[in-house]
């Protein structure tokens, strides 16, 4: 392969707040750092679902809160992956997770997205289905799945 | 000292796929793998075993080789690692080399239709469910518009 173009520019990770989020954080990380890359850090978190009268009118605050709690622990997260070779940028969105880094990845022209996974093997892992694979089946890029 | 293993199979994707491969492999200073899953058709013509002394299988086993010779060609003398021509189905030979060579990740191609299901390869989404290790599912490049 004589491509002089790099294929990875820009990756974006997606991150749950779960510790399995992190093993992909790193592993984003690190590859960014070997490839001269930037990297994207997005949050997707979904709306509450509605079942009463009086949630509908309290959702926007409720919205706020959630908006404020994501957006605080995000840029905690940006925070700690902060290094002087990677830039880090953030992305918090609402919506299912698939649908956002698809469409995060779209607008962003990320390159590479990469997820983590759960650790389970077999079985158990295989009816969990997952997040991650949805998002291998919809983002516009390749996709790597980091086994926590 | 880090293990990719890329899982080719002769399809024109499967350029695309070398190419991450080779990437990520520079990028990280890893020793790549290559693997070729190699079935019996189900659709053998039935006087097949009347035209070559060879059976079937060691002629697929044969041609599987030759091709993976031919991808070791794109691969940096420094990058090359071994190659494995599997009998079986291929999300099981492909997780199954992943394990026994200690892989860090596998590389492999999705069959990535863009119509309305946009359905992931059977092969890349159990490879991604069963794998040990983390897996990047590289695209085929998108068409212009959405026609199958």
């Amino acid at each position: 392969m004589s491509d002089a173009k790099p294929l990875t520019s820009h990756i974006l990770v997606a991150h749950d707040f779960e510790p399995d989020a992190d093993a992909a954080l790193d592993y984003a990380l690190a590859l960014a750092k070997r490839l001269g890359a930037r990297v994207t850090i997005l949050h997707a978190f979904d709306s509450p679902p509605i079942g009463a009268p009086e949630v509908l009118v309290a959702l926007p605050e409720w919205l706020a809160q959630i908006t404020a709690a994501c957006r605080a622990s995000l840029d905690r997260i940006v925070n700690r992956a902060s290094a002087p070779e990677v830039p880090v940028a953030s992305e918090l969105r609402q919506g299912p997770a698939w649908r956002e880094v698809e469409a995060v990845a779209k607008e962003l022209h990320a390159d590479l997205v990469v997820v983590g996974t759960h650790g389970r093997k077999g079985i158990p892992r295989a009816l969990l289905g997952s997040v991650a694979e949805k998002i291998v089946r919809t983002a516009p890029c390749p996709v790597i799945v980091v086994r926590g | 000292m880090r293990t990719i293993l890329a899982a080719v199979d002769g399809s024109t994707r499967a350029k695309g796929v070398l190419a991450q491969a080779v990437a990520l492999a520079s990028a990280q200073g890893a020793q790549l793998d290559l693997v070729r899953a190699v079935g019996l058709p189900a659709d053998v013509p039935q006087d097949f075993w009347k035209t070559t002394d060879e059976s079937l299988l060691e002629v697929l086993q044969h041609r599987a080789r030759d091709y993976l010779a031919q991808c070791v060609a794109d691969v940096p003398p420094d990058r090359r690692g071994s190659t494995h021509v599997v009998v079986g189905v291929p999300w099981q030979a492909i997780s199954a080399t992943a394990e026994a060579i200690r892989a860090d990740l596998v590389v492999l191609g999705s069959h990535g239709y863009s119509g309305a299901d946009r359905l992931l390869g059977t092969t890349a989404a159990k490879v991604v469910n069963h794998s040990p290790c983390s897996v990047l599912v590289v695209k085929e490049p998108t068409p212009a518009k959405d026609v199958p």
